[in-house]
């Protein structure tokens, strides 16, 4: 695991921008992450948040989900989220996470129709 | 109240070898954190590098971790240390792993903390104050003294199975 690393890449596929996470979204990560996220949602933006390398998410990085998803429903957007491990959807469950978002095994499925 | 600090650390160090010469199963990480970000993730990457070496599982290990980060994250981000360390001690057994971290801040008690809501929609859902709640419901117990000056909680998750 890589507690404190996060990677962020990002692609434009169909219109979509996918955001592929990569490490954990924890209390030295989800700061940074955010502001990076927030800055990708523009007007009507349609976005996936990639998480099948991401490790763990602590609640600082539940803010992260959170608070994107409040973000582009105020700019008239979508988010969609894909491959979250198990520990990442316990947390979720926990949260009542799930919810509040749509979420699909893999990328193929959380792009049909988007 | 240093000394009496020290003097009970000597005691608590002195019971724990103790304990591992009677049980030779225990495996002890200890650490010492100073209140700054960058220590959680020191922290949380050495919890990590412990339950690898000791093959506990993966799910088992990402949920350690991530119940480390919001402990210590709460701590460096909202208390006042008095500049002393946190002491960090986590303690593996056959059948269960514990998490015990004292810290200096003021006097506070996370079992108190109400339960959030986790059942509103998005626009009327609060921003944060998930992080006790994910800490009771993903350890199998969870407990809080203030002993001395110091808070002590206790973060305890029951294995499913006997790590080698």
């Amino acid at each position: 695991m890589n507690a404190g690393t996060l990677d962020i890449q990002t692609t434009v596929q169909d219109g979509v921008v996918i955001v592929r996470l990569l490490g954990s979204l924890d209390t030295t990560t989800s700061a940074a992450a955010m502001e990076r996220v927030h800055a990708l949602v523009a007007d009507k933006t349609r976005m996936l948040l990639d998480c099948s390398a991401l490790t763990y998410v602590s609640s600082a990085g539940l803010r992260v989900f959170l608070t994107t998803t409040k973000k582009l429903a105020a700019a008239g957007g979508a988010l969609r989220l894909c491959g979250l491990n198990e520990t990442v959807k316990e947390v979720f469950e926990i949260s009542g996470f799930q919810a509040l978002f749509k979420v699909f095994a893999n990328d193929a499925e959380a792009l049909a129709g988007f | 109240m240093r000394d009496s600090f020290d003097d009970e650390r000597r005691e608590r160090y002195s019971a724990q070898r103790s304990r591992c010469a009677a049980r030779p199963q225990l495996h002890l990480l200890e650490i010492d954190l100073q209140h700054h970000l960058d220590e959680v993730a020191r922290a949380v990457r050495a919890l990590e590098d412990f339950t690898s070496q000791h093959a506990l599982p993966l799910p088992v290990r990402r949920r350690l971790a991530l119940v480390l980060d919001d402990a210590l994250g709460n701590l460096v981000l909202y208390g006042d240390s008095n500049n002393q360390p946190i002491a960090l001690r986590v303690e593996l057994e056959a059948t269960h792993v514990v998490v015990v971290i004292a810290d200096a801040t003021a006097a506070f008690d996370p079992l108190a903390v109400p339960v959030p809501d986790t059942t509103s929609g998005v626009h009327e859902r609060p921003i944060g104050g998930l992080g006790i709640h994910l800490m009771r419901n993903l350890m199998s117990d969870v407990q809080y003294g203030r002993v001395g000056d110091r808070n002590v909680l206790r973060l305890t998750l029951t294995l499913a199975r006997e790590p080698p």
